[in-house]
């Protein structure tokens, strides 16, 4: 973990308000599931840093996958290449690279597909094949498929609106596909209400699985205790230290 | 660097940059990104008697060049700071200043009295809390209550006492001086203003607790206002908090009548933000020929 000045090398609009930077953090690499604190402008007022997953480490680049919905991505969006940015990272504690007994299956939702890039490929190294279930409001939002397939992995689509793959929720393909649960752990990144129903539907089978939270964070270092999550006996911990990826047996899920 | 040492009263720090209660955990947090011991000193995360949890979620939001927080005082109370995580600090030699909070007056002379045996050279009794035996008013908000806590503690801690003072007062002058004839050694001022930000769609507010403290740049106006007013009217050191983030900020608490400063919310943008302040003022003041800090503090030129 360290704070550097890094230039943005690219960024550009991958449509719906979608965006794709890349910044040379000079890391060698991260644990996907991990985040980083962004530098934002701090035009209107902007005071903190914004944290991102981190989809992707090449050379010395690293690649952030963002939406631009509040005042700090507005900001962030004007920014071109060659602007450096205070990047703090990277945090957290990301998936693991436990030993596995049966397909290792992803589920993401929206712009949570953004570390599963990364997975697939450090997965792909270890000879291991990520099986992504991936879930969205229309066709639009499906992000990085080319990517994922690239890096090895076989995706699975669905769509709230029927636009692209399977019509419905990416809970209710992933029940289709694996009837009997029959899955050897299941790494979910996206809404809170999408880690629930994985949760759930993990516990029911007895399937370990790893959940990456998404909160609002003050600090990312675990002083402002601002993102905190909550255990089954009503503890908190920090999403930025302990997690963001936690195990779904630790979280309280209803 | 002996243009930057303070004392406030027999509490001796080899600079005036505290770590602010609360943004800095327990000291060890960030001992990646600077050695701690390069701080004047370290304000506590606040301690109570027991350990707290804390708000439900969302505790924290962006408001305009701040942020509003109702974290709800989470800490691993008075015990476990000092077996598990004092420990740390002294290993470090770094000035402690425990910020304590209690909700009965009875609480806060507990804690103080379990800082007594201990190596904690200094306490920060935070004001701000809810009296639950005065109908939940806060402490801070009365002068006669203010005191009567003050009091209390001096009567069982016998080293630096510092009192930090909320701003959410009618006069805060005469909080600061009833807090002093109550024999606190120094003030510490402000602490978080109280606010609120609502979500226009939902019409709830945006955090679990309904009102949260402001802090940041945006409430340090108020702060500087507030440090120029008590130092007229008080004759123990002055402590400036309120959205310091780098030298000029601190600059204008000097020349208000602050003798030391904490960084606060500017630690969770920059974690190394205290530690360069230090620099910053040490070539400063070498740079504009000023031979000790304390050539700057309350050399503010009222308008007459």
């Amino acid at each position: 973990m360290k704070d550097t000045l890094s230039q943005i090398v690219y960024h550009r609009s991958i449509g719906n308000d979608y965006y794709r930077i890349g910044l040379k953090t000079g890391w060698a690499s991260f644990q996907p599931g991990q985040f980083a604190m962004l530098q934002v402008p701090g035009d209107g007022g902007v005071l903190l840093r914004r944290p991102f997953s981190l989809a992707r480490q090449e050379g010395e680049v690293s690649e952030i996958l963002y939406k631009a919905v509040g005042r700090g991505t507005r900001n962030l969006v004007k920014l071109q290449p060659g602007v450096p940015l205070k990047i703090l990272g990277p945090l957290g504690h990301g998936f693991s690279s436990s030993e596995v007994s049966g397909p290792r299956v992803a589920v993401a939702g929206g712009y949570g597909i953004a570390p599963f890039w990364e997975w697939s490929l450090q997965l792909a190294k270890l000879g291991h094949r990520l099986q992504i279930f991936y879930g969205a409001r229309t066709k639009t939002d499906l992000l990085y498929l080319d990517e994922l397939r690239d890096a090895g992995a076989e995706v699975q689509c669905s769509t709230e609106d029927g636009s692209a793959g399977f019509r419905g929720l990416v809970t209710d393909l992933l029940r289709e596909q694996f009837p009997n649960g029959k899955v050897g752990r299941v790494y979910s990144c996206g809404p809170w209400g999408l880690l629930q129903a994985v949760g759930q539907w993990c516990e029911s089978h007895s399937i370990p699985a790893e959940l990456s939270v998404e909160e609002a964070m003050g600090c990312g270092t675990g002083v402002c205790l601002g993102c905190v999550v909550q255990n089954r006996a009503g503890k908190y911990f920090r999403a930025c230290k302990e997690g963001p990826v936690f195990l779904a047996e630790q979280l309280k899920l209803n | 660097m002996s243009r930057l040492n303070v004392k406030l009263g027999d509490l001796s720090l080899k600079n005036p940059v505290i770590a602010a209660s609360g943004t800095f955990g327990y000291g060890e947090e960030l001992e990646n990104f600077f050695p701690v011991e390069s701080l004047g000193a370290v304000a506590t995360k606040g301690l109570s008697l027991k350990p707290r949890e804390g708000n439900p979620m969302p505790r924290i939001v962006e408001t305009p060049s701040g942020m509003i927080n109702a974290i709800g005082l989470q800490n691993v109370g008075i015990e476990a700071f000092i077996e598990k995580k004092l420990p740390y600090l002294e290993s470090k030699q770094v000035v402690v200043i425990a910020n304590i909070f209690g909700n009965t007056l009875e609480e806060y002379v507990e804690i103080a009295r379990c800082l007594q045996p201990t190596s904690v050279p200094a306490i920060e009794l935070n004001i701000s809390c809810p009296n639950v035996k005065a109908g939940g008013m806060e402490f801070g908000n009365d002068p006669v209550q203010a005191a009567r806590v003050t009091e209390a503690v001096r009567s069982v801690f016998n080293r630096h006492l510092m009192v930090k003072l909320s701003p959410n007062v009618t006069s805060l002058p005469k909080v600061a001086c009833a807090v002093a004839d109550a024999g606190a050694d120094s003030l510490s001022l402000i602490n978080t203003i109280t606010a609120m930000a609502i979500n226009t769609k939902t019409r709830k507010p945006m955090i679990a607790n309904g009102v949260g403290g402001l802090s940041g740049p945006a409430i340090r106006p108020i702060a500087v206002r507030m440090v120029a007013e008590v130092y007229r009217s008080v004759k123990i050191p002055i402590v400036g908090i309120g959205g310091i983030g780098e030298l000029n900020d601190a600059l204008e608490f000097f020349i208000a009548g602050a003798q030391a400063i904490q960084i606060g919310t500017a630690t969770f943008v920059e974690p190394n933000a205290a530690h360069q302040l230090v620099k910053d003022l040490d070539s400063y003041l070498k740079e504009s020929g000023i031979n000790h800090l304390k050539e700057l503090v309350g050399t503010l030129k009222w308008p007459s």
